[in-house]
């Protein structure tokens, strides 16, 4: 990494507004959420490498790591993981469809925000009603 | 004489302080290509994670054995974790402006990432090859 300074001139630069000078809004917090969300995959898929670590090392270290899929706290992390994973998912979509000029009116960007809140919960949902209906694997 | 202002661009001159390594572009061009792989592959993880919610270790092993959901897991991974890695990145270079803690930071998040797409992936390799 080059520093970028020269003189404390990246010190002195002038600030653009921040947080503090907007109203919140939908697509604000939606921003906030992708970044959120994808911390939150970062350390759920080093807590789900552990267990596949421990289902690869044998029935003995598997007992020990579980819980990351078993039991009420192995759901709530396999569905807060596969609910970020789609949330994240999403907000790319969004992003991508922002990037080439789509949806970008007062109407248009608030809906597509709200689609994708409302299709990150669904589409968990469904994807655990289809595992535990169809038992696709 | 010339008509330019001493901010030529960014690029040279006192505006290249604003500007850091010049690595912008590629890392943006790899999480726009990246994402459109991790797409399809992020809703194949969905599937196969929520599968694995409840399952003993035999029927977890069995349905990691699969060579369709070992390879979906083990090619997101890879790219997931380096999306995660230029990613986290950036959020160290948003929030974090100690010189020294933000060069620990980068080695940090380099190591991890690597770490973890490193032990999932040779985990789920070593299921699907006991097979």
């Amino acid at each position: 990494m080059i520093e970028a300074d020269r003189d404390g001139l990246a010190e002195r630069r002038p600030l653009s507004p921040h947080l503090t000078v907007y109203r919140m809004m939908l697509t604000m917090a939606m921003s906030m959420a992708h970044r959120i969300t994808g911390v939150a995959l970062y350390l759920g898929a080093a807590l789900l490498a552990l267990y596949f670590v421990g289902l690869a090392a044998g029935p003995g270290p598997f007992a020990a790591v579980s819980w990351i899929a078993e039991g009420v706290i192995g759901k709530i992390i396999l569905i807060a993981f596969v609910w970020a994973l789609y949330h994240h998912l999403l907000g790319g979509v969004r992003h991508a469809l922002w990037d080439r000029g789509l949806f970008m009116g007062p109407v248009g960007r608030e809906a597509l925000t709200q689609a994708t809140l409302i299709g990150g919960v669904a589409l968990t949902a469904l994807t655990f009603y289809l595992v535990t209906l169809v038992r696709l694997f | 004489m010339t008509s330019r202002t001493p901010f030529i661009s960014g690029r040279t001159g006192p505006g290249s302080a604003f500007v850091s390594d010049r690595s912008g572009a590629a890392h943006d061009r790899f999480m726009r290509l990246s994402s459109l792989v991790l797409l399809p592959l992020g809703v194949a993880a969905a599937f196969v994670l929520a599968s694995l919610a409840g399952k003993p270790y035999a029927e977890a092993r069995a349905l990691i054995e699969q060579p369709l959901s070992a390879l979906a897991l083990i090619a997101f991974i890879i790219i997931g974790m380096a999306h995660a890695c230029i990613g986290a990145g950036s959020i160290i270079i948003d929030y974090v402006h100690d010189k020294r803690q933000k060069a620990a930071a980068f080695v940090a998040n380099t190591i991890a990432a690597v770490l973890i797409a490193g032990l999932w992936a040779a985990a789920i390799g070593l299921i699907a090859a006991s097979r």
